[in-house]
């Protein structure tokens, strides 16, 4: 099977297609980069391009670098708590497993808000209860996909899978933890060294 | 070393050049800073709306100089009363700013006994008749011009206001019917209010108690607790209210003290209109961003006072950052100015607001001053305009409405009205455009509502013939394809 074909394939027969997905080892970093760049493109698009009367925020702030650095920091450190968890619950799944099913996974979702997006522009405020039902549909697809691909790949059970998610969650807040006292640290090790080097310019004039 | 040194002082100095001619722009454009929120989440700079006129001190009206004045009021006629709380008088002035007379000492009509004011707070004014509270007294006093006491409003005979409860009232209003309101210094039961003849009625307008997680968590141990552990607890009372006005329509304006427990509630959310029953029906229609802006700038305001003139604008002052906002009668800020200083758009520390026609009249308690405002000619015309609307006269809005966009682009709360006007001239396509400018999401989802049914109903003129042309060809055509197989 063409490497694209797996994306429709696992989204509408999870079941099966994560299972075949794996031992055909259909799984394309390739195509999971697209995926990925997709999905950030469908956030900007909610942001920037619904209709007038769905833009309640300033949409003149939005900015492509920030939104695909801030979603790429999150779904690496998922992708790696993921894995560091898997190490501990005996899961079989390697790290570049984890991201290909991670952005496979959220296909749906991106699906979704790009209809969202379009459908927004032809709705009333009236009608966006009913709008927004396709997102949600979009966020419930997406995370069984996710459960679906962890227990094919991780070899979990449905428990196990949920299990594992939860973790992800603590481990993404532990690694942002750990990056935000990183990033400090180095700030102060930079202010130190530039003050040191200030100081030996001027005894140096 | 040498050049790197030479290309940093260089930077510098460009720094420092562009800094100064910010500066200097900033001086020459306009002479206070006058702005309004948009919802780009910004305050964003327009012509000015009031500039000061004069300055009033007590040296420069002949009556000496007031020390800590903290109310005044400006009646029907243009007559200006100082509530001169350090010196224990009141001053009157006429619309020209000259001094008509000083209340010292009052006589009581009836006994011809004397007696003076001591640490008078509020003072309101209903026809001739003076209402002063006059604090440290405990007493509201009823009188005249010339300092006759026509009527005297003691502590009332309620249990709230039993034993060492001290009765301190600092602000007053009469309503239409005479009745009396007056807010007494840590006193959260609300107004207590008297009717005519100064008796007791009952207490109005309470604020409520915020149900934050900590009132939520006490009111969850006192249902285990037994009686003497419940009778040891604090308890949550509602906040107290700082100040208050009355509109023509008899409406009660309150702010109420700013919410100490987790800072949860906003201090606009502390303003309320109420009705006669004391409910809150203020109508908030500020478009959904720019509210958020103001609401975020407006965490380190301390909102004093408040009045209501007669076409319905709201003006606040605050006095922690000296500023004077003025709304609509939506609760849209037309613009916010005023700052902290000396010079005569500025104030030290503002403590209360009135209006008479469209001047203002802010109180200034360090600086022992009446600043005299005037409405611009931008002012003007964006208050014609808002009031012209609400009159429900869309169409003339049109013109002074563009008008305001020409002077100020920017000016997001004139696209919003331009695009009701619009709207209620049946001019969709423009109303929306407009919208868009204004980003009034609200606004837009209107216009854009009517477009989509004309749109829809266009084609529907269209489709339905059309369709049914279809439908009763092809069955034609159907019946005789089986006509001809039979035959």
């Amino acid at each position: 099977m063409n490497k694209w074909k797996y994306v429709p394939y696992v989204a509408f027969h999870p079941i099966e297609g994560f299972d075949e997905m794996r031992y055909k080892k259909g799984g394309s970093f390739l195509v999971s980069v697209v995926l990925y760049l997709l999905f950030v493109f469908s956030i900007i698009a909610q942001q920037k391009y619904c209709g007038q009367q769905f833009l309640f925020a300033d949409d003149t702030q939005v900015s492509i670098q920030k939104t695909l650095l801030s979603t790429l920091l999150l779904i690496v450190s998922a992708v790696f708590a993921n894995w560091g968890f898997s190490v501990l619950l005996e899961g079989k799944a390697r790290v570049k497993d984890i991201w290909i099913l991670l952005n496979y996974s959220l296909v749906p979702y991106t699906v979704f808000s790009f209809l969202y997006v379009l459908i927004s522009n032809i709705a009333t405020q009236e009608e966006g209860t009913l709008l927004s039902v396709l997102l949600w549909i979009g966020i419930g697809w997406s995370g069984f996909l996710l459960l679906r691909a962890l227990m094919a790949y991780q070899e979990f059970s449905f428990g196990g899978a949920i299990g594992s998610v939860l973790l992800t969650v603590i481990g993404v807040v532990i690694i942002l933890f750990l990056l935000v006292l990183l990033i400090s640290l180095f700030q102060k090790i930079f202010a130190t060294a530039s003050v040191i080097f200030y100081e030996i310019s001027f005894r140096l004039k | 070393m040498r050049k790197f040194l030479k290309s940093l002082a260089l930077i510098a100095a460009a720094f420092a050049c562009f800094g100064m001619q910010t500066l200097a722009s900033s001086v020459t454009e306009t002479e206070t800073f006058t702005n309004t929120y948009s919802s780009y989440q910004e305050a964003v700079p327009i012509p000015d709306f009031y500039r000061g006129k004069m300055r009033l001190s007590g040296e420069a009206i002949g009556c000496g100089s007031f020390q800590n004045p903290r109310d005044l009021f400006v009646d029907d006629n243009g007559y200006l009363y100082i509530c001169d709380t350090g010196n224990d008088r009141i001053v009157i002035l006429d619309d020209q700013y000259t001094l008509v007379s000083v209340i010292e000492e009052l006589v009581y009509e009836t006994t011809g006994e004397t007696t003076t004011l001591s640490r008078p707070n509020g003072l309101f004014v209903n026809g001739d008749q003076i209402i002063v509270a006059d604090t440290e007294s405990e007493r509201i006093l009823y009188c005249d011009r010339d300092g006759k006491i026509v009527k005297e409003v003691l502590r009332p005979d309620h249990s709230q206001f039993s034993g060492d409860t001290l009765f301190l009232p600092t602000k007053v209003l009469v309503d239409q019917q005479g009745n009396l309101y007056a807010q007494c210094e840590g006193f959260y039961q609300g107004l207590v209010m008297f009717d005519e003849n100064g008796e007791f009625l009952s207490f109005f307008g309470s604020e409520s108690v915020f149900a934050s997680v900590e009132v939520q968590l006490q009111y969850f141990w006192q249902q285990i607790m037994s009686q003497e552990q419940k009778d040891q607890t604090s308890r949550y009372v509602p906040t107290e209210i700082k100040t208050m006005t009355i509109d023509r329509n008899g409406y009660i304006y309150t702010i109420a003290q700013q919410h100490s427990t987790l800072g949860v509630k906003n201090e606009i959310d502390n303003i309320r209109k109420l009705n006669t029953k004391g409910k809150d029906i203020l109508v908030n229609k500020m478009p959904e961003a720019a509210y958020a802006a103001f609401k975020s700038a407006a965490t380190s305001l301390n909102m004093v006072d408040i009045v209501v003139d007669e076409q319905g604008f709201i003006t606040i002052v605050d006095s922690s950052a000296g500023k004077v906002m003025y709304f609509d009668k939506e609760m849209n800020l037309l613009a916010m100015f005023g700052s902290i200083g000396y010079d005569l758009n500025e104030y030290q520390l503002p403590v209360a607001v009135d209006c008479f026609e469209s001047d203002l009249y802010v109180l200034d308690q360090t600086t022992n001053t009446v600043s005299v405002l005037q409405r611009t000619e931008f002012g003007e015309t964006v208050c014609n305009a808002v009031s012209a609307y609400h009159d429900g006269n869309f169409a003339d809005t049109i013109g002074p409405w563009n008008d305001v966009i020409g002077q100020s682009a920017n000016y997001e709360f004139a696209y919003s009205y331009l695009g009701n006007a619009y709207l209620s001239q049946g001019e969709y396509e423009k109303a929306r455009d407009c919208f868009a400018l204004g980003r009034d999401s609200r606004g837009y989802n209107e216009a854009y509502k009517h477009l989509r049914t004309e749109g829809v109903r266009d084609i529907l003129l269209y489709v339905v013939p059309a369709a049914a042309a279809v439908i009763v060809a092809v069955v034609i055509v159907c019946v005789v394809i089986k006509k001809r197989k039979s035959r």
